[in-house]
């Protein structure tokens, strides 16, 4: 499994330097984290992997594969894949549908298949919802299958948009502040399949504003502040840092 | 030859304007594709219309031609536009409202006038004629052009200088803002349809004496003139829609001297797909212009 | 018994060829697109057959081919520039495209007769091929809809930024969902000029525009049934009380804001969505009883 990894990577919004030469690498197997004040540019950064913001300096590789100009949605079939700060989900489909659309990357049948209704497209359908279905279970949502996305309690709601981004078999996935307003318990739930999917060998980027969860999950953590990188290392070594510390003042949660 | 041509694109230029003025003024306070603005357009003909037949005068028509437009486009904001503020799909939701409130308008019309085209009594307007140089005026382009350029000096200072245009632009800018700061929201929809309505109103009573016709279906070819003028001037710009305005009137009365009417009404539509393409924003539009998914 | 049929006949063949549209206009909308352009690929589609079986003496089936093969390169090609665009700006440009192709037909005045039409066209097209071609019509709609196609559709009309990070092309699937509304309508436009003997460009303007497109906003963009439905209603709701009828255009008028404040998913998708809700609420009031008189899990 290859190794995400950033190299002088900046952004400048006409005059604002929003990230500036920002190094950083996300290996298989490990959850590193992406941690800083609010306005850092966190986001910026993954809009730029995901291919939604155009660098204005530096590269994106995902192993051998430059990915720096790639669109969003080659992005994802290159195996990057992302949740959104502000959960998106489709709000007219149900929960199923939702996560079956994170399967798209992974369909067989081709188009002229699908349009004229060859065997192959027909038996896919009814395959992909099997194995969607197979996802809910593992994630305890069986139960909200049919139910439409929007009207869902805010924990479930960022459940939903987790299986549909594992249900794409990423490589790398962005975990765009995935516990925010989330209680202790319930986050530890979510720690706990961030450990599973990592073993299983994704390379995992958790960007959060809970430095406590942070710590309690990555081997290793950027520090962004006002788009520059600050710090970066183990948990330990970035908590003690006096620079990480100065940025932090009244915000430490 | 060509001076006179342009003299009546002028004309011709200073009544699109005239239409796409309240057209472009809703899109820009709004965001809102109004195409009932055509039906509308056609009430104030209806309206000068049956007023002159009842014996009025026509300065009176006019008048009442303005005030009854303005009332009918308010009537459309509070029917069709009022009851979807506040969803998700205001830009769909709004124009498809708008289509079918214009429906409405032109099926009363259309019972109103039988489905036949009314012409004005004979003698509403004086027929007179003004030679200045190679160009022939009549009374009425006169008329026209002095009333338009009136109705524009009047619309810009109310925009600018008045306190209620400038409550307009807040609201355009944010509504709920401009409500905290004490600007009545409510009000602002009443006088910016109005308004807009008010406009349209004038350029239907003149366009009906212009060609003495009046039937419910007139207001279509000005709705859709009115989309080239308001993107080429740039959507929610007013002094776009008087420039470009003019500037399709005057390249329409050329053209159509020369070639077929169906080839310049290919050239327009075709100039329409053209500007879209290479600058969507228009001549003086700032509208950000969305272009979809694309790394920016 | 006969005479019923005689008389509701051209009312069910003009309903067929409704939802032939309603498909057309469907597609780009259920992709997210905001396009009004299936009058003008109904209108290529309709002088291209009617002048190929009338002047050239074709097959009626050959012509009905090269209709809808001229309806899928329209649409491919129009899909291209309005990439750039969203929104309003799409409606419009593809406003200004149907007005291009009805002032080129009154142009080409030798081709395609003008203001005067085309007529004389041999009907060739009667009650059985109608619903011959909308019975395959929606085989395909419904074969679409069910495949990876009709997905990404859904995803792209919802979200398009996370359609986009799923792995779904925006460009490919949008010009996807264009070739076949063009397809659709160049089709169903063939079929009309060999139905209705003559045609003339101003039946694909303006009016052909509004009610593709309320066919659509009454039944709903997001079903196979949908459109059905908004077709239906828009043939039939006038036949049933004579008032209605007399005034046509005032009812679908209100119709439409109606619809749009009160029910903005259509008729049949609003349905959906409301048995969806309902259902969910059932289960959540089944669990919720179950875990209190069970054995007391939490």
């Amino acid at each position: 499994m290859p190794a995400l990894v950033l190299s002088n990577v900046s952004k400048r919004f006409g005059g604002l330097l929003a990230v500036s030469d920002v190094n950083m690498e996300v290996p298989p197997g490990r959850i590193t984290g992406l941690i800083g004040p609010n306005g850092a540019g966190k986001t910026t950064v993954v809009n730029m992997i995901t291919g939604l913001l155009k660098l204005t300096t530096g590269s994106v590789k995902l192993g051998e594969r430059d990915i720096t100009t790639a669109e969003a949605h080659e992005v994802a079939h290159a195996g990057v894949s992302r949740t959104f700060q502000n959960i998106r989900l489709l709000p007219e489909a149900t929960v199923l549908e939702n996560v079956v659309i994170g399967f798209h990357v992974h369909v067989k049948s081709s188009l002229f298949a699908q349009l004229v209704g060859l065997p192959s497209s027909l038996r896919e359908t009814p395959q992909l919802f099997e194995r969607g279905w197979k996802l809910l279970e593992r994630f305890g949502m069986a139960r909200y299958a049919d139910h439409p996305a929007g009207g869902l309690a805010y924990g479930h709601q960022r459940r939903v948009e987790m299986m549909r981004a594992v249900a794409t078999n990423p490589q790398i996935l962005l975990l765009d502040e995935p516990v925010a307003g989330m209680n202790d318990v319930e986050a530890a739930e979510l720690g706990e399949v961030f450990r599973e999917l990592a073993a299983s060998g994704i390379g995992l980027l958790l960007i959060e504003h809970n430095i406590r969860f942070v710590n309690q999950l990555c081997q290793q953590v950027y520090v962004l502040d006002s788009g520059a990188m600050i710090a970066s290392g183990t948990p330990q070594e970035v908590m003690h840092n006096p620079a990480v510390i100065a940025a932090y003042l009244g915000g430490k949660k | 030859m060509i001076a006179q041509q342009l003299v009546n694109g002028l004309v011709t230029g200073s009544v699109y304007a005239l239409f796409a003025l309240g057209f472009t003024l809703i899109f820009g306070t709004f965001k809102i594709l109004n195409l009932a603005h055509a039906g509308v357009f056609m009430s104030g003909a209806f309206i000068g219309y049956f007023a002159v037949l009842n014996g009025l005068p026509l300065w009176l028509a006019l008048v009442l031609a303005m005030i009854g437009a303005g009332l009918v486009s308010y009537l459309v904001e509070v029917t069709a536009f009022a009851t979807i503020r506040g969803s998700g799909q205001i830009e769909f939701g709004a124009l498809i409202s708008s289509i079918g409130a214009n429906l409405c308008i032109m099926s009363v019309a259309q019972r109103l006038s039988d489905t036949k085209v009314l012409r004005f009594p004979f003698g509403t307007f004086p027929v007179e004629f003004y030679e200045f140089g190679p160009v022939r005026f009549s009374f009425l382009q006169i008329i026209i052009l002095v009333m338009v350029m009136f109705l524009l000096v009047v619309m810009m200072l109310y925009l600018y200088k008045t306190t209620f245009g400038r409550q307009i632009r807040a609201v355009s800018g944010n509504e709920r803002v401009a409500s905290l700061l004490g600007v009545n929201p409510a009000l602002v929809y009443f006088q910016t349809f109005f308004i807009s309505g008010a406009l349209a109103g004038v350029a239907g009573i003149l366009i009906g004496l212009s060609f003495n016709s009046i039937h419910f279906y007139m207001g279509e070819p000005y709705l859709l003139k009115a989309f080239v003028v308001v993107v080429l001037g740039g959507l929610g710009s007013v002094h776009g829609a008087v420039v470009a305005g003019m500037l399709l009137g005057i390249f329409q009365n050329l053209a159509v001297a020369y070639l077929p009417t169906a080839l310049t009404e290919t050239i327009i539509y075709g100039l329409l797909f053209l500007v879209l393409l290479i600058k969507p924003s228009g001549l003086f539009g700032s509208e950000g212009v969305q272009v979809g998914v694309a790394r920016r | 018994m006969m005479n019923l049929i005689y008389t509701y006949q051209p009312l069910f063949d003009y309903f067929l060829l409704a939802v032939g549209f309603a498909y057309s206009q469907q597609m780009v909308l259920r992709a997210g697109v905001f396009s009004i352009g299936s009058a003008g690929f109904a209108c290529i589609g309709a002088y291209a057959v009617g002048i190929l079986v009338k002047n050239q003496g074709w097959n009626p089936l050959l012509a009905l081919a090269v209709g809808t093969a001229i309806g899928c390169l329209g649409g491919l090609l129009l899909s291209i520039p309005l990439a750039r665009l969203r929104g309003v700006f799409q409606a419009i440009a593809t406003l200004a495209f149907v007005q291009i192709v009805v002032s080129l037909c009154l142009y080409f005045e030798e081709v395609t007769g003008g203001p005067q039409g085309f007529n004389n066209i041999p009907k060739l097209v009667g009650t059985e091929h109608l619903v011959l071609a909308v019975a395959v019509t929606i085989y395909f709609m419904y074969v679409i809809s069910r495949s990876s196609i009709g997905r990404a559709f859904d995803a792209l009309r919802q979200d398009e930024t996370v359609g986009a990070t799923l792995g779904i092309s925006i460009r490919k699937y949008h010009m996807i969902a264009f070739i076949l509304s063009g397809a659709l309508a160049g089709f169903f436009g063939g079929m009309q000029s060999l139905y209705t003997y003559s045609i003339e460009p101003e039946m694909f303007g303006f009016a052909f525009l509004v009610a593709a497109l309320t066919y659509i906003i009454l039944g709903g963009r997001g079903t196979v049934t949908g459109p059905i439905i908004g077709a239906a209603i828009m043939s039939l709701l006038p036949e049933l009380a004579r008032p209605l009828a007399d005034n046509r255009q005032f009812f679908q008028g209100v119709l439409m804001m109606v619809m749009v404040a009160f029910m903005p998913h259509g008729v049949f998708d609003g349905f959906v969505l409301y048995m969806r809700k309902r259902r969910a609420a059932e289960r959540d009031r089944k669990f919720k009883e179950g875990s209190h008189a069970g054995s007391g899990t939490q």
